[in-house]
């Protein structure tokens, strides 16, 4: 089942468009964007092997499960809401920033809460299932989408009008310019689809073997470069630095002269349309799960027909949320959020890989807590 | 168990009747609804209140598609800005504005001249439904008057101005293309100008066959259409074009299929510009037995020939202050953008730069069938 | 006993009962005529008995041959005589002869799954002759039957067949359950079978097969899935199904790889057609005109011109016609039938479009959406999602091109929840996904 496991890695490289990755690099194109992206690169690729590494030992567990191995309910209760935060929020900033392109670029005069009441029902509705269904709507849609999206990304890398030195000058202007912390932060989400292993592990067999892991680096330098870099050769140095959904323009600039819809540019929205419910479905879900796994009264389930009610609760009211933050925020507010989050994420990762490494030596120090073990061997 | 489920389910429906309704319907507009623009002229009246005037075509859809059966309208306002000139021309017409087809932008000759593409540009870059791959180009003598013409070759509205641009139709070697983005992106651009296509009407049909080189906002050359030849080849490396040599008796023309045209500075204080052509083609007129003679001598006659006129057309344009190449741009990629070097530049360098043209001429063959 | 019987049925008037002296002793007989086998009994009860009749040996024929049961209980007997056995009573005791008569004796013509050069035999509706059919194709000793006599008013017997050294456990649990569960009331055919095994009533996606073709049921059984035939109909019940095996015509096997990977593809996209042709209309023409090219959003513009009514009334005018129009002539006798289709495909299309009631290119994607759904190889199948199209018109008509796409994914994401007992509906690379489930559960 090693193929789930990429297919997070790989949509999370395609979705860094949604939570602005592009702008805050390219806002930051002089200054120390493309030096920290060797760093992003090496420390991305370096957490990726060790929770692969470190999940393997734990087959079939998810993160909430290990904490109980290790430690006392209420550490791991904390643990687990701070996961609730983050892949909720990550959900609610991409439902917003993605409702508000569609917005722009395909209804100007509609009301915004329309686009963002059906897709967040649907995320709502998509959450809500068990995780073995949501792990095969991801395999599906990712396997329709995947190929055409790096279509229009290689057709966007070899237009005639893509500008090298425009990148050249970015590129070797930017490697001289000392790091810049939160460049570092944005591009190592790019590397940052294993974290979704912290839930779906739970769907892991026993005899999992972490193959093809190479694939990682070549994978997330592929997109992170390439988002990275396109827009600047397609709207010039100066100019790439006026929007804020660079990409969907960026996508603008490319035609299918003989296709049914020439703009590339509804197409890709289209796909994207895909991609941001995936990610909201998938960070939703893994926030609901973390969230019930704070309650004896919810075993891990992965395959449950009937879903239990409290479910629909949780995602009802991360809809809620969702729906309070389109009130209060704007495309401004927005940006900052995903900044912050995106700094979060950092180092929630961290504190993760952390967290796995001092597991893994407990588990060979046979430190794992008495009620724990018990509990296992009784299965 | 039912009744709650009866309950459940008559409230699903109401929230969805009233949700619907709510949000739907309203925004429905059908397509019939809609005039399509298919030409946008921006023009500068003279009068200082009120200095934009905007010129729309409107397609009238037919349902039948035939050679010139194509119908339109042209209606025009003036206004202060030409965002309140478009909202004012909505109130002269029946339909809902539909910019999503529109490719044809047309800035008058006097708007150029006069107030620059600058303001227009703000309107055209905000607009999101606008193409970013709208065709730009300059009206001569005005927008407006290019806007109004109904070529009777044409289809369906707007088509016979597009069809003329890129290599949609004709591959014209002497029509620029300039997207929307590309113009917006050489707006800003440290080092790289614009340059747009000149578009003026002859007898019932659109010629544009002249090209003008503007600095960031206005323009500052215009050129012939035997330069904007050797522009379009040398800047945008288009294909289809021609190469020729004064001959007696008759001039050797060479159709040229595929055209690489790049550009690259030498290194060190005082850089020099190189332009380096290939163009590979096939003898479309010559005297009898001239290439049976000297094949390689020709080639490099002829690429000699290109390479002088090209570097009289790249000193005319560096004496006018536009970039359109952009050399500059290279030279601050070269400096990997160091501090200074882009004042070096514009102050010192580019304006008295040198230019080397090496131009490679390949024959593939005399164009004989026999 | 024959008071009894008569007290029990209520003495209907095709009931057949006589009591029969051939000087030595008496023999009671009760039967349908029509539902027995008259040359059977003739040969091998009433010769015996009549005119050679020799007392130890009719005794031993009755007691040792297989086709006469003893011992049956007064209650059943009824049962029995219902479905075609002969009652009789000899020397005190009631015997159960079983000699049905045979209706069928050759298959049926193949004639909802049609096929080209494969075989064409098809399910009848008897029981046995169908079991004979499923053994002569699938000719292993690995094949298993059980039979299930449900407790129901029609009382047709059930045979649930599988490969017991393919099938998979848990869901012959589960299918074996559902069986016994069959509720009371008529059971008349294997669509009504299906749903009541499908448990869920309203269900957007068919989870059985239902199938005419022995040859389907015989790559079904070596998959390690099962199958289960009801007496009295000719079309058996496959289950577990998945998505995909509603997308494949038993052609596909017989025919050139290329070409039968190409009408794979052709099918998929003529579902995507018909679910989301009528929506992407409204969309176009209502939300985005401007998504498509400039030449299209002119035809549409200018063919509907005359139309008075805004788009979405348009279409659902259409695909009401052309609904009536294909259960017109679905049900109606062939002769009338073609009559019908140029009626309301000719005739009114071009009419309506000339009157302006309809654009023409609306005509054109009825008659795309009509042509794609017949593409699809399975009836049940193309009924849903034929009704499913309409959930793609509502979500257009409020929410346009974005609508429709974020109807997609909910479409998937529903499919991929689905589970057919037991096993995923929707789920890429089955066999190893079937693995991961057995691992964890």
């Amino acid at each position: 089942m090693i193929r789930y496991y990429y297919y997070h890695v790989f949509y999370v490289g395609m979705i860094n468009i949604m939570v602005l990755v592009p702008f805050v690099l390219i806002n930051h194109r002089f200054g120390g964007a493309v030096s920290s992206f060797p760093l992003a690169i090496v420390c991305g690729t370096l957490y990726s092997y060790i929770t692969s590494a470190c999940f393997q030992r734990f087959p079939g567990l998810g993160l909430p499960e290990i904490y109980r191995l290790f430690m006392p309910v209420w550490i791991a209760n904390i643990l687990n809401i701070i996961g609730v935060v983050t892949w909720a929020s990550a959900g609610i900033i991409v439902l917003f920033s993605y409702s508000n392109t569609i917005g722009i670029f395909f209804d100007p005069e509609a009301s915004a809460y329309l686009n963002l009441a059906i897709m967040a029902l649907a995320s709502l509705w998509a959450a809500t299932r068990s995780s073995r269904s949501v792990q095969f709507t991801h395999e599906v849609l990712l396997i329709v989408c995947t190929p055409i999206i790096i279509w229009i990304l290689l057709k966007a890398l070899f237009s005639p009008w893509l500008n090298w030195d425009a990148i050249r000058l970015v590129a070797t202007g930017g490697i001289r310019q000392p790091p810049s912390a939160i460049c570092f932060f944005a591009a190592t989400f790019v590397f940052s689809g294993h974290l979704n292993i912290t839930l779906f592990n739970r769907l892991n067999p026993r005899d999992l073997k972490f193959r093809f892991r190479w694939m990682i680096p070549i994978v997330g330098t592929f997109f992170l470069l390439v988002s990275f870099f396109v827009p600047i050769g397609l709207h010039g140095t100066q100019a790439v630095g006026d929007y804020l959904y660079v990409w969907s323009v960026t996508t603008d600039t490319l035609m299918m002269k003989y296709g049914f819809i020439q703009r590339v540019l509804y197409l890709f929205l289209l796909l994207y349309t895909f991609l941001s419910l995936l990610f909201v479905m998938n960070t939703w879900h893994t926030g609901m799960e973390f969230f019930k796994a704070c309650f004896k009264k919810y075993p891990p389930a992965t395959d449950e027909v009937n879903v239990p009610r409290i479910n629909w609760w949780i995602c009802l009211t991360l809809t809620c949320l969702t729906f309070a933050y389109a009130y209060f925020t704007n495309d401004l507010v927005n940006k900052l959020a995903a900044e912050i989050w995106l700094v979060m994420r950092f180092f929630v990762e961290t504190a993760l890989v952390v967290l796995m490494l001092l597991f893994v030596f407990m588990q060979k120090k046979g430190l794992q807590r008495k009620q724990a073990l018990q509990r296992q061997g009784g299965d | 168990m039912s009744a709650r489920r009866l309950l459940s389910c008559v409230a699903g429906i109401t929230a969805l009747v009233i949700g619907g309704s709510l949000l739907g319907g309203c925004q429905l507009k059908d397509i019939d609804k809609r005039y399509f623009v298919v030409t946008t002229g921006f023009d500068y009246s003279d009068n200082p209140a009120k200095p934009y005037r905007v010129t729309l075509r409107l397609a009238l859809p037919s349902s039948k598609v035939e050679e010139g059966g194509a119908m339109s309208i042209v209606q025009t306002a003036d206004a202060p800005s030409i965002a309140e000139a478009v909202r004012h021309l909505k109130a002269t017409v029946d339909k809902e504005l539909e910019f999503g087809h529109c490719r044809e932008f047309i800035f008058g000759r006097a708007l150029i001249d006069k107030d620059g593409f600058y303001n227009s540009m703000q309107w055209l870059a905000r607009r999101r439904d606008i193409q970013s791959v709208s065709n730009l180009m300059i009206g001569e003598p005005d927008a407006l008057s290019v806007a109004s013409l109904k070529p009777k070759s044409e289809r369906y509205p707007g088509n016979s101005l597009f069809l003329s641009f890129g290599n949609e139709g004709t591959e014209s070697a002497y029509t620029v293309t300039t997207y929307l983005f590309d113009l917006y992106r050489r707006m800003y651009e440290t080092g790289l100008d614009p340059a747009l296509p000149i578009a003026s009407i002859l007898k019932d049909a659109y010629q544009i066959d002249r090209a003008a080189l503007l600095d960031k906002n206005k323009a500052r050359l215009y050129l012939t259409p035997e330069e904007t030849l050797l522009f379009n080849m040398t800047a945008f490396g288009t294909n289809n074009t021609i190469v020729t040599l004064p001959h007696e008796p008759l001039n050797v023309v060479l159709a040229v299929t595929q055209t690489n045209a790049r550009i690259d500075l030498t290194k060190g204080k005082d850089p020099v510009a190189i332009l380096k052509v290939r163009v590979e083609g096939f003898l479309e007129q010559s005297p009898p037995h001239l290439l049976e003679q000297n094949w390689d001598g020709l080639e490099r006659k002829m690429g000699k020939h290109f390479s002088e006129e090209v570097e009289q057309l790249l000193i005319k344009i560096r004496d006018a202050g536009v970039d359109p190449y952009g050399f500059g741009l290279h030279y601050l990629a070269d400096r990997h953008n160091a501090k200074g070097s882009w004042e070096l530049w514009t102050k010192q360098l580019y304006p008295h730069i040198r230019f080397d043209v090496r131009t490679d001429v390949s024959i593939q063959g005399s164009g004989l069938i026999r | 006993m024959i008071e009894q019987i008569k007290e029990m049925l209520g003495d209907p008037a095709d009931l057949a009962t006589d009591m029969m002296d051939n000087g030595y002793a008496r023999l009671e007989i009760a039967l349908f005529p029509g539902m027995v086998d008259l040359f059977q009994l003739n040969e091998y009860v009433l010769k015996p008995f009549t005119y050679r009749f020799d007392p130890d040996e009719f005794r031993r024929m009755l007691h040792s041959s297989n086709s006469f049961f003893r011992g049956i209980a007064s209650d059943q007997w009824s049962g029995y005589l219902l479905k075609g056995h002969t009652l009789i009573a000899y020397e005190g005791e009631v015997y159960v002869y079983r000699a049905i008569r045979m209706l069928q004796i050759t298959p049926e013509e193949t004639k909802v799954e049609v096929s080209l050069q494969g075989p064409q035999a098809a399910f009848t509706e008897n029981l046995d002759f169908n079991m004979m059919l499923v053994r002569n194709m699938y000719n292993t000793p690995d094949l298993s039957v059980e039979d299930f006599d449900p407790n129901n008013l029609s009382k047709s017997k059930l045979a649930l067949i599988y490969d017991r050294t393919k099938r998979n456990e848990t869901t012959l649990k589960e299918v074996r359950r559902r069986l016994e569960q069959i509720d009371k009331g008529l059971l008349m055919s294997a669509g009504q079978l299906s749903k009541q095994l499908s448990h869920a009533k309203y269900r957007l996606f068919p989870i059985t097969q239902i199938t005419e073709r022995p040859d389907r049921l015989c790559t079904h059984l070596n998959k390690g899935k099962l199958a289960v035939l009801l007496d009295g109909s000719r079309f058996a019940v496959l289950l577990p199904v998945h998505f995909f095996d509603f997308m494949y015509a038993m052609d596909d096997l017989y025919e050139p790889t290329f070409m039968s990977r190409f009408l794979v593809g052709l099918r998929y996209v003529a579902m995507l057609l018909t679910l989301t042709l009528p929506a992407l209309y409204i969309s176009i023409v209502s939300y985005n005109p401007e998504v498509f090219r400039i030449q299209l959003a002119f035809t549409i513009d200018g063919s509907r011109a005359a139309v008075p009514y805004p788009s979405f009334i348009e279409v659902l005018l259409m695909l009401f016609m052309i609904e009536a129009l294909i259960e017109a002539s679905l049900r109606l006798p062939r002769t009338v039938g073609s009559t019908a289709a140029t009626v309301g495909g000719l005739i009114l299309g071009q009419a309506a479009q000339q009157a302006g009631l309809v654009s023409s290119i609306m005509i054109i994607v009825t008659s795309v959406v009509a042509i794609s759904s017949f593409v699809l190889p399975n009836s049940t199948f193309s009924y849903f999602i034929r009704i499913l199209k309409y959930a793609f018109v509502a979500i257009s008509v409020f929410a346009g091109l974005v609508g429709v796409v974020v109807a997609l994914f909910v479409m998937v994401v529903y499919l991929c929840n689905m589970r057919s007992f037991g096993e995923p509906y929707f789920a890429l690379f089955q066999s190893k996904a079937g693995k991961a489930s057995g691992n964890n559960s």
